[in-house]
């Protein structure tokens, strides 16, 4: 976990995402970053591989890029780790109805 | 003139230049939003918002330093104990803010380990410089806060402002020291990481801005320094009062206990309450005076202080601070647009305020007019106004379409992103942007000219800060 | 709460505040210029901004803490501006002229208009 904070940090991930919904709007919330839908779908040490790969060699989504901030596996790994034990975290139901779209 | 208003002035021209560079990364930032891929893994979006949210902290941070040493001087009336090293300082502080910038843009950041921390970006908002810049800032505002104590101290005297300046330096201070952590926990990070911001912005630097907008009214009509005294011990009870708790509003979502949705929706509902009051406050002192001064920008400047706070921290802020309404709105160009507006209007203007006071003085002139300043003052204000216009469409349908509709995933924001009012509102608040920026420019030009041609024809009479 | 209700909700809040600010603005400005059209302008102010708190209160889902947190800042906010006036004014009684002598007789009239409608 401490490697996976120190990861976060040396990137200055919040500069451009944010977590809890603090931080920077430009890129998505990680806080349930780990069971969003995208990913979920795998299961947690394939879910794990794929996060981790992502992040060594981001891809472009929609309008979107995430830049390679030349995230080294065992970063990658340890970030991953990070979030997964983040989306854990009881933040009094933010965000609210998480991946499950509403009515308008 | 003391040495210490030349720091004063030293300071008020850097935080100019600070400004500017915060403007210019701000444009940066927001062309990444309409420009797809732009500066993609060359200058990345996080490197320019990074200077942007820094550059505002400095400017404001190097606007307050310049303002109490233009000021502590003549409410002494003695040179500033401990100038040559503030002097020295100052040097120090510029040359350290100059090497954090280049290291930000040409290195940007380093592999996950203490070195990065220390020298390249330590990664947490508003904190990014390195924690080598982060001790030098504790020594310069620690050699600041001795300045003012110790000259106040040999004065053998203190004044209402300064005591209470004084009382809220020490605080100020001791709230940096959490720029230096490195918690594991994102939760226990934040939530002492709120400590500094919001003790800073809605609190302690509100405390700051009060006597320093104090002495400008002293210094700039003439007021009485018991009414503005008592005024400034109403204000920061109430601020106090009301903006400790308001801690809370940032407590909703971190991990912490719910608990803090009674105490933050609570305080932080009563925050506008003291900021209606400054508008009275303005608008009696404006009214009563015709709207007559000798220094018409800083006049006006002032005025826009009071308006600018109440607009953008109170109205913009009481609409998102309710936590069932923050649950939606927290996260998005929502805050962008409250935090744009907010900081201008408490802060920005203010200081902006004190560069035409201090510019007046030091020029030797009898007030100051002209047109340049009138432009300046319209470009800015209209800027801001737009941006935070164009944030809060932004940020409103994202609360809508993102969070409470799209149930916040990865797709909902991307296509969020997407949506035709959202890229119209990334333009048009580049484009008010620019208006800003214009104004800008007309701000430093009219720094540089105004005065410059008038002399004083009578001897300059000092508005002496009756007791 | 809909995402609907959500947004309106919100811009509810955010104009029950700026309701405010006028009815500030124009409370002041009628006590200085002792203008009737101000003066009415004072009055429908505040009265959007009880009709919008009571919007709020009738038309929303909050929580029935928050309302009574809503009408409580409808009396305080009808409060501040009569009671700062009163305090400002009070505190200037017993100033001294102005210092700046190039206003002090604009100042000095003006102050003196003031403490008579006080």
């Amino acid at each position: 976990m401490d490697k996976g904070k120190l990861v976060i940090q040396s990137r200055a991930c919040i500069d451009c995402h944010t977590f809890f919904g603090n931080g920077a709007y430009y890129a998505p919330d990680l806080t349930r970053d780990w069971l969003d839908p995208v990913c979920a779908r795998y299961a947690g040490p394939k879910r794990a591989d794929r996060l981790a790969k992502f992040l060594m060699e981001p891809l472009r989504l929609g309008a979107r890029a995430m830049p390679n901030l030349h995230i080294q596996r065992d970063e990658a790994e340890a970030a991953v780790a990070y979030l997964k034990w983040m989306s854990a975290i009881d933040t009094n139901g933010f965000p609210d109805r998480f991946g499950a779209p509403t009515a308008q | 003139m003391y040495r210490s208003q030349r720091l004063g002035l030293k300071y008020l021209t850097a935080s100019t230049v600070m400004f500017g560079a915060m403007i210019v990364f701000g444009l940066l930032s927001s062309i990444y939003y309409i420009q797809p891929g732009f500066l993609l893994n060359i200058f990345n979006f996080s490197s320019a918002k990074i200077i942007h949210i820094d550059g505002l902290v400095i400017w404001l941070l190097m606007g307050f330093i310049g303002s109490v040493y233009w000021f502590v001087p003549q409410e002494l009336e003695r040179e500033v104990d401990g100038i040559g090293l503030a002097e020295l300082l100052f040097w120090v502080f510029c040359a350290a803010v100059a090497v954090v910038v280049l290291v930000l843009i040409f290195v940007q950041y380093g592999a996950a380990n203490q070195w990065s921390m220390w020298f390249i970006n330590q990664g947490r908002k508003y904190v990014e410089a390195p924690r080598w810049a982060a001790v030098g800032i504790v020594v310069v505002a620690g050699v600041f806060a001795y300045n003012v104590i110790a000259t106040t101290v040999k004065a053998g005297r203190t004044t209402g402002i300064l005591t209470v300046l004084i009382a809220d330096l020490i605080p100020l201070l001791v709230l940096y020291f959490d720029a230096f952590p490195q918690l594991t926990s994102m939760s226990q990070d934040l939530f002492w990481w709120w400590w500094l911001v919001h003790l800073w912005v809605e609190a302690t630097w509100e405390v700051l801005i009060g006597c320093i907008m104090a002495w400008t009214l002293i210094h700039m009509v003439g007021a009485s320094r018991r009414v503005v005294e008592s005024w400034l011990y109403v204000q920061v009870a109430l601020v106090l009062g009301t903006g400790i708790l308001g801690l809370g509003h940032h407590y909703f979502w971190i991990g912490t206990p719910r608990y803090w949705f009674a105490i933050g929706g609570v305080f932080s509902a009563f925050e506008p309450l003291p900021l209606l009051g400054m508008v009275v406050h303005a608008v009696y002192d404006a009214g009563s005076r015709h709207l007559q001064a000798a220094n018409r920008p800083a006049f006006f400047w002032t005025l826009a202080e009071a308006f600018g706070n109440f607009l953008g921290a109170g109205v913009f802020g009481f609409m998102m601070t309710l936590p069932q309404i923050n649950m939606y709105s927290h996260g998005t160009q929502w805050t962008a647009s409250h935090g744009h507006f907010a900081f201008w209007g408490a802060y920005g203007c203010g200081v902006i305020a004190v560069l035409y006071l201090a510019l007046e003085k030091s020029r030797g002139c009898n007030g100051l007019d002209g047109r340049a300043w009138k432009w300046s003052f319209a470009l800015l204000n209209l800027g801001i106004l737009g941006m935070a216009g164009a944030l809060l469409v932004a940020g409103i349908d994202q609360a809508f379409f993102e969070r409470a509709v799209g149930g916040s995933t990865w797709n909902a924001y991307l296509a969020m992103q997407g949506r035709p009012w959202f890229i119209e509102s990334m333009w048009a608040r580049f484009v008010f942007g620019l208006v800003f920026a214009a104004g800008y420019a007309l701000l430093v030009y009219d720094l540089l000219a105004i005065g410059k041609s008038q002399r004083a024809a009578v001897p300059q009479v000092t508005a002496a800060a009756g007791s | 709460m809909t995402p609907r209700t959500m947004v309106v909700t919100a811009l509810l809040l955010g104009a029950f505040v700026a309701a405010a600010g006028a009815y500030g603005l124009l409370y002041c400005l009628s006590r200085l210029r002792d203008r009737r059209g101000l003066r009415i302008g004072s009055y429908l102010s505040y009265t959007a901004l009880s009709v919008i708190a009571a919007m709020v209160i009738a038309l929303t889902p909050l929580h029935a803490g928050w309302k009574v947190l809503i009408a409580a800042s409808c009396i305080a906010y009808l409060m501040i501006p009569p009671v700062t006036w009163r305090y400002l004014t009070r505190l200037h009684r017993g100033e001294k002229k102005s210092h700046d002598p190039r206003f002090a007789k604009h100042a000095d009239r003006h102050f003196a208009d003031l403490f008579r409608r006080a």
